[in-house]
């Protein structure tokens, strides 16, 4: 028996603890995508229109410049979260997204989140919460690397 | 970071290895702990553009995983994890960084010439106590070294032990140590390891963040798990704080400090660390004793 997309959701770990209401109301906002290796998922400045959930894969966060190519800033992987620049005008990517590995992911409608998040504010709380410390977890991770950068 | 990274800026001069403390003892070779032995170079192995690896005979040397010898290379003198097997009896390993002018001249030596081994010294990692327990080992830059001998004791008795995990992070991709062990160790089916880095470029297929970013793929019994941890200050702190958040016992969690080491025996003060003497007392030490001093300016 195949997963549905809500079951999928379900299992990521964003959503894992969610009530069934919160996944089914996401839901029917998402679909799967598959990219393969070397693919880009998304580009530096085009709109940051969705929240995605990797399923499989890895994924770099990466910078191009003009002397050094292309410069790796993180990778990120299956039960990871990519992509929170939707969360915040002007709505735009920072960094390029590419996949390192076929990857698979399920793309979230980010215009449709922030309605709701705007709806329904326990739910938007239940977001912004688990949102919020995934990006304390990578300023954490930044600032180490700053540290480190130095001292290894 | 144990005693490899910052080498040359510990550099200590030739007058610290004077025959002061006749007769003390504390070192294995020999009645007294000053007096360096002179070793026969065997061979030196560029690991990466700047880190060398100085094997000298054994003759007779043993060493517990986790303790490090003074290096005197003619020029003066500096604190040098040991960095192989200890079962292996034919010689020993130290690698060094080239950033000082002592580790400059340690890493400009030539299969046949000397160098002076006093040692070896410190606290072992308590890797044998640990046996029963899942092991995470954790590794930044040239940290890594010190716990190699280590990682050659746990799989030479991987039964004793239960799930291993090693996570190793370093700068860049040129600064990988032991790259082909860490594809053999990686090739096994009983043990996970992981590498990052924190900078790379499009050649890359692996992993890029900090090494606290690997800490979620350690899946253990955090009742019965010990954990090994040797880098950068700074990164032992944010690791040993996420181990503690994966439910690890502040107890069973061991650092490997660095300080300025010129006796080695826990009588000069140079490395004294709050009430302990890294030398003596360490270098390995468990978070629980240390953890209060870790966030201390200028301890």
């Amino acid at each position: 028996m195949s997963v549905s997309l809500e079951e999928s959701i379900r299992r990521h770990s964003f959503f894992r603890d969610m009530g069934v209401g919160d996944v089914s109301s996401i839901a029917v906002h998402a679909k799967h995508l598959t990219f393969d290796a070397d693919r880009f998922i998304f580009r530096e400045g085009e709109d940051a229109d969705a929240l995605y959930l990797i399923t499989h894969g890895r994924v770099s966060l990466e910078l191009s410049t003009a002397h050094r190519g292309r410069i790796i800033i993180q990778t990120i992987e299956e039960d990871d979260v990519l992509g929170i620049s939707w969360l915040s005008p002007p709505y735009k990517w920072h960094f390029d997204a590419r996949a390192l590995t076929l990857t698979r992911l399920i793309m979230i409608d980010a215009a449709q989140i922030r309605k709701r998040c705007e709806e329904d504010n326990a739910f938007g709380y239940r977001m912004m919460s688990r949102l919020v410390g995934i990006i304390m977890r990578r300023l954490q991770a930044v600032r180490l690397q700053l540290l480190e950068m130095e001292e290894m | 970071m144990g005693m490899h990274a910052y080498g040359g800026r510990y550099d200590v001069g030739v007058n610290a290895v004077e025959d002061r403390v006749g007769g003390m003892g504390g070192g294995v070779h020999g009645a007294n702990p000053y007096l360096p032995r002179i070793c026969r170079v065997r061979r030196v192995k560029r690991e990466t553009y700047n880190t060398f690896t100085i094997d000298v005979e054994a003759d007779g040397f043993r060493f517990m995983p986790g303790q490090f010898n003074m290096l005197y290379a003619f020029v003066g003198e500096v604190p040098i994890s040991i960095s192989s097997d200890p079962d292996n009896h034919e010689f020993i390993s130290h690698t060094i960084r080239s950033v000082g002018h002592v580790t400059r001249a340690l890493c400009s030596l030539r299969a046949g010439d000397s160098v002076g081994v006093r040692g070896p010294f410190g606290n072992p990692w308590p890797i044998k106590e640990h046996e029963g327990s899942d092991i995470v080992v954790v590794a930044g830059g040239l940290g890594l070294a010190p716990l190699r001998p280590l990682m050659y004791h746990v799989l030479a008795n991987r039964a004793r032990y239960g799930r291993v995990f090693l996570l190793y992070g370093t700068k860049t991709q040129r600064d990988i140590l032991y790259r082909s062990e860490l594809a053999r160790w990686r090739a096994r089916f009983d043990i996970d390891v992981h590498v990052t880095l924190s900078r790379a470029d499009g050649r890359w297929h692996g992993n890029v963040g900090v090494v606290t970013s690997l800490i979620p793929r350690v899946h253990v019994d955090p009742m019965y798990a010990s954990a090994f941890i040797c880098g950068p200050e700074v990164m032992m702190r944010f690791v040993a704080r996420e181990l503690l958040n994966l439910g690890l016992d502040a107890n069973r969690i061991f650092l490997s400090m660095e300080r300025n080491m010129k006796c080695a025996v826990g009588l000069c003060g140079h490395c004294q660390f709050g009430p302990e003497f890294v030398c003596k007392d360490g270098p390995v030490l468990a978070y629980s004793r240390i953890a209060s001093l870790l966030n201390v300016a200028e301890v």
